[in-house]
């Protein structure tokens, strides 16, 4: 099979191809001015309903009503309306969403965008956020949560975005950190933002200019920013316990397929993941695996196990690497 | 079973009601749904009236899309009933069709018409990188034909993405990546059909 990682290989393969066909404009816009309206007359009218259902509750209902349009109008008109998009996958220690405690069997409850999230000590929080992407809350920190988009009021905060459309942006004051489909972490405190790229690379933003932090293979830059200036960078290796924060409260995954395993098992430990061959690679993604993995600090350990149940695995040249062949 | 995730979750947003999320879905899959149409019917106008009202029908359907199948494998599934009722009308209404090909005169020039092997393999070609393209994120195959068909550089099309050259370096390996994914995994299946071990998909 060709390496189609290779640009000359691909041109090749696309010398033979042309552009694709695109729908002229003006009737895309029209056809999608009427799937948008479609789109809108789709959307549920409860309170009308209820109305109709139930003279009874007329009256209540229409003063809910009145009383929800009185505070839209009063807000801010840039607030988002709520709407139950992420969940907590899981949790330790004490998290407070919107000012209320959540109990320890909170995983899995749904939360809103626009919400806040406080940690006391010892709380943690991981979250699943739209497109596979996860969140993962420290100790003591704030944050507000919304549509691809976070604001870190205090603490620090983790993401890991693999290979995702929508991109996600921290705020942390006056310094915006996008990512660009990767694994970073932001820490807030009084008087600096500090910035760390485990994989991939981050955009961070100040008041007049925007930098790069891009991590190269076991160089994982930590940027330091106080008055909007970068003050000291340095590396760390994406293996280094620097990251151990991020398994505070371990999380049980549904196992899919062997790639998707290793993919997961990569990421979390921060191993570069190869294949010993393509055919290796193929037959990683049609082997199906069944049960659920605890994702913890002690996740690499258990990765050997997986794979030789699967008639995988793993045969290491450093230490820094997750190579994987069929048992010979 | 494998859930793809990422689709299901935009179906998700989509039956929420969120704006952004229809918009999205709009825009990314309208066109690929006229190219899936374009290429079978070989009539544009109708194509972009097939794709529409695929896509009408997908959002009314949306809530029943479990994620078993690319979001994608799914509308075109949908836009083959749309194109089945196309051709029946286009049956009842244009009857002077067949006759037409029947017509010796006419089947020579069709046959002058036939492409050589090199070229037909060549539209195939053509036909399976497009179908990869659709396959894949929207930012992805766009990236892909900016470098590879358009032969635009990196700093063009970072300038035309509106992010820097290294972002568009790593992205650019994230998309040969996954087009070298999709493209396995296409080949495979057209194999499979072509030798009869599995249904046409």
């Amino acid at each position: 099979m060709k390496d189609f990682d290779d640009d000359n290989v691909m041109q090749e393969l696309f010398d033979q191809a042309e552009p694709r066909m695109q729908p002229s404009s003006e009737r895309m816009k029209a056809a999608k001015a009427d799937f948008m309206k479609a789109f809108e007359d789709q959307q549920p009218a409860p309170a009308k309903k209820s109305l109709l259902r139930n003279s009874g509750l007329a009256a209540a209902v229409l003063l809910s009503v009145l009383a929800s349009w009185f505070t839209l109008q009063s807000d801010d008109a840039g607030q988002e309306l709520a709407t139950a998009l992420v969940t907590i996958e899981s949790m330790a220690g004490e998290v407070t969403l919107n000012g209320d405690r959540l109990e320890p069997t909170a995983s899995g409850q749904a939360i809103e965008y626009g919400s806040d999230i406080d940690t006391g000590n010892g709380g943690f929080v991981r979250i699943q956020l739209a497109n596979n992407a996860s969140l993962r809350i420290d100790s003591n920190s704030r944050v507000t949560l919304h549509d691809q988009q976070l604001d870190l009021h205090t603490g620090r905060v983790y993401f890991d975005a693999p290979g995702t459309n929508d991109y996600i942006t921290v705020r942390a004051g006056d310094i915006s950190v996008r990512d660009i489909g990767t694994q970073f972490e932001v820490r807030r405190s009084s008087d600096s933002v500090t910035v760390g790229v485990r994989e991939g690379e981050v955009m961070v933003s100040g008041a007049d200019r925007t930098v790069s932090a891009k991590a190269e293979p076991e160089r994982a830059p930590i940027v330091e920013i106080r008055n909007g200036v970068v003050e000291e960078q340095r590396h760390v290796s994406p293996r280094d316990a620097h990251w151990n924060w991020i398994h505070k409260a371990p999380v049980e995954l549904e196992l899919e397929t062997v790639h998707s395993f290793a993919e997961l098992a990569a990421r979390e430990t921060g191993l570069s993941l190869v294949y010993a061959s393509d055919a290796v690679r193929q037959a990683s993604q049609s082997t199906r695996l069944s049960g659920k993995i605890r994702v913890d600090d002690t996740l690499e350990q258990r990765i050997q196990e997986i794979l030789l149940a699967a008639s995988f695995q793993r045969i290491d040249s450093n230490q820094h690497t997750l190579r994987i062949d069929f048992i010979r | 079973m494998a859930i793809r995730f990422e689709d299901k979750r935009l179906a998700d947003r989509v039956v929420r009601g969120e704006r952004n999320a229809a918009e999205v879905f709009f825009d990314t899959y309208y066109p690929r749904v006229y190219r899936f149409c374009v290429v079978r019917i070989r009539d544009e106008a109708a194509s972009e009236d097939i794709a529409q009202e695929t896509m009408l029908a997908a959002l009314k359907g949306l809530h029943t899309y479990r994620g078993e199948a690319a979001l994608f494998s799914w509308l075109c599934m949908l836009c083959r009933h749309e194109i089945s009722a196309w051709l029946e009308k286009q049956r009842k209404h244009n009857h002077q069709h067949i006759v037409l090909e029947d017509t010796e005169e006419l089947q020579r020039a069709l046959e002058s018409l036939n492409s050589t092997a090199d070229e037909q393999s060549r539209f195939e070609m053509n036909r399976l990188i497009h179908l990869v393209l659709d396959h894949l994120p929207e930012e992805h195959s766009k990236m892909l034909e900016l470098k590879y068909i358009q032969g635009c550089s990196v700093s063009e099309i970072a300038e035309q993405m509106n992010t820097g050259q290294t972002a568009v370096q790593s992205m650019l390996a994230r998309a040969r990546r996954g087009f070298q994914s999709v493209f396995q995994e296409l080949s495979a299946e057209i194999t499979a059909v072509a030798k009869g071990t599995v249904n046409t998909p």
